[in-house]
């Protein structure tokens, strides 16, 4: 299974990569980027991949399968004030979590991951607060990567590993860098020379679509 | 969903996390070292290099130690080495190649790099299990943890999985000291990492090698290696390998008093030494032994340490290795390997002296002179009541010092 998360992230860089690919060519890029990803180690690319990065988590993955249904299908349906908001949890939450699992304090949020009551009701209402914002994304990847979890996929025991990673958060900070790029550039055109049914970028846009 | 995802994540058995209890492994009725130590080296020279040692008794009796070697610390020819000792014939067994970088890459299905130091545990059903640093890129500070099984005792391995121990590319995991063992099942690997923070930690897995807890010992960048001295089902000392920039010297010290949930901040030792591994046993409550270089500046010398009074106050028992006068500067060679020699004269069943004398050539002398080391020790208490050290010995040689208990039998405590 991390093979197959992983297959789903290379696909999905892939894609990006060939974005100015014809659809026909982008689906047939896509079908060899996962062959090449799930051939058996050593000669796949995952192996080699997860050698290096250990794994990605749920969030990663099911990320990675929003953005290869966006560019095969060119239909993008995660709302961007959702997306931005999870971005800017999640880089919060990386700034919280990383220095201080990495030794920096005595306490030690990963050690959380290992199974801890409070921590599962604190991602409940999470959930519950993200399904009461009509944040139904957000919502089903913890809902994911909390069953993920129970079924071991990652081979880690620890929740953490399916919800953030290290990647994700890189990628986080780069939406967010996009997307206030976007809107600084959209601020400036004056909004007479925009068509009247085209709608504010920061508002329909998201950083990476085209 | 929601729910159903909640009560997924629900911690299987929280009590038991919250609750631990160690159990005491010392041997009742064996405390007593007054006995005479036998030394002999329990490899065969057969590779330039070999380092860290550990070992686990066989229900037998014997014991089976690990180590690695190959022909430079992390190099890809470094594989596991593991030989047997049997205290009723007094000799160690060939030494042979157990696990290879080759086999954890295949049987993984990752790219391996290096291996490095090995850590067993015995279960009660005669499962051994095998903890392996592996890195995959880069140093030490890249490592990350492998577990190996056998069902022979471990004489043959195969791959089990990777400890996922660290949230960041689960990288700077290493192990190096004995593992200790809850009154569950469990058990204790302590750990530790040395890439962002220089910090010691207990993983507790269970028989599945799943981490059902993690406690840290110590934070920031301070110490690594911690050797857990369990003196009761509540009460455990770790003494750390001090890696602090400014406080160099001391052993680092940490106590818990409820099973290892807490651990108290790092404080100083009474211990004098120079940023070194450290192996120890409990011997009876309070009485420990702890086998370490005892100088504040080189590995040239070890010795060991005991308390009365779970380190309150400590005495050198006995030196193994003293080479103090040689301190300052290196040793020209020609007397350097003549003092070799008679350290291997000093072993017993020592098998090929003129070949361990080039390894050590090779691996302790430059063109301005030599320097001894002798390090990494890792101590056992059979349940005979015999105590086992084995350490390296100039990078050349696992050397094992034995002494035999009396005639009367022990009890596990």
């Amino acid at each position: 299974m991390p093979e197959l998360i992983c297959a789903l992230v290379l696909v999905a860089v892939a894609l990006r990569l060939g974005a100015r690919l014809p659809k026909p060519a982008r689906a047939g890029l896509a079908v060899l980027a996962l062959v090449a990803a799930l051939l058996p180690f050593p000669y796949g690319l995952s192996g080699w991949v997860l050698s290096y990065l250990s794994h990605f988590s749920l969030s990663s993955g099911l990320l990675a399968l929003v953005a290869i249904q966006h560019r095969l299908t060119g239909h993008y349906w995660l709302p961007v004030r959702e997306l931005r908001a999870a971005c800017l949890l999640l880089v919060g939450l990386a700034l919280w979590f990383y220095p201080m699992s990495l030794g920096s304090s005595y306490a030690d949020p990963y050690a959380l991951g290992f199974g801890d009551t409070l921590f599962s009701a604190v991602l409940l209402l999470v959930g519950v607060f993200a399904w009461l914002n009509r944040a139904y994304a957000s919502c089903a990847v913890l809902v994911v990567a909390q069953l993920a979890y129970g079924a071991n996929v990652l081979h880690s025991d620890n929740l953490w590993d399916y919800l953030v990673d290290p990647w994700l958060v890189f990628w986080a900070i780069g939406w967010l860098v996009r997307d206030r790029l976007l809107v600084r550039r959209a601020q400036r055109v004056p909004a007479a020379q925009r068509p009247l049914e085209t709608p504010a970028p920061a508002t329909v846009r998201v950083a990476g679509q085209r | 969903m929601l729910v159903a995802a909640f009560l997924v994540t629900l911690p299987e058995h929280e009590e038991r996390v919250d609750e631990p209890a160690f159990r005491t492994d010392y041997v009742s009725g064996h405390d007593n070292l007054d006995g005479r130590w036998q030394m002999r080296f329990a490899s065969d020279a057969e590779t330039p290099l070999v380092h860290a040692a550990s070992m686990v008794e066989l229900p037998d009796g014997r014991l089976r130690a690990f180590w690695f070697a190959g022909s430079a610390e992390g190099a890809e020819d470094v594989g596991i080495h593991s030989a047997v000792f049997d205290p009723r014939r007094s000799r160690w067994s060939e030494e042979e190649r157990v696990v290879t970088r080759e086999q954890i890459r295949l049987q993984w299905g990752r790219h391996v790099r290096k291996l490095g130091n090995a850590v067993p545990v015995l279960d009660d059903d005669g499962r051994m299990r095998l903890f392996v640093v592996a890195v995959s890129f880069g140093g030490w500070a890249a490592s990350r943890l492998v577990v190996m099984d056998s069902d022979d005792l471990g004489a043959t391995w195969t791959f089990d999985e990777a400890l996922t121990a660290s949230p960041f590319l689960n990288i700077s995991t290493l192990v190096k000291t004995p593992p200790i063992h809850y009154e569950d099942g469990t058990v204790g690997l302590p750990v530790y990492h040395e890439m962002v923070g220089k910090f010691g930690e207990i993983l507790r897995l269970d028989r599945d090698n799943h981490i059902v807890d993690k406690e840290r010992i110590g934070h920031g960048r301070k110490a690594i290696q911690p050797l857990i001295l369990v003196d009761g089902p509540k009460r455990a000392t770790a003494l750390l390998r001090n890696e602090s920039e400014d406080d160099q010297g001391r052993l680092y010290r940490s106590d818990t008093g409820d099973g290892g949930n807490d651990w108290t901040p790092l404080y100083g030792s009474k211990l004098t030494n120079p940023s070194a591994a450290v192996g120890g046993v409990v011997l009876s409550p309070g009485h420990w032994l702890v086998v370490a270089n005892c100088n504040a500046y080189e590995r040239d010398d070890l010795c060991v340490h005991e308390t009365f009074d779970s380190g309150n106050t400590w005495t050198d028992r006995l030196f193994f290795h003293n080479r103090e006068a040689w301190r300052e500067g290196r040793v020209e060679e020609t007397a350097f390997l003549g003092m070799i020699d008679e350290e291997v004269a000093d072993t017993l069943n020592a098998e090929n002296p003129a070949l361990l004398r080039r390894r050590v050539d090779h691996n302790k002398c430059s063109h301005d002179g030599c320097e001894f080391q002798y390090d990494y020790p890792y101590v056992l208490q059979a349940s005979n009541g015999d105590v086992h050290i084995l350490y390296t010995w100039n990078k050349s040689a696992i050397r094992h010092a034995w002494l035999p208990a009396g005639d009367g039998q022990g009890d596990k405590g």
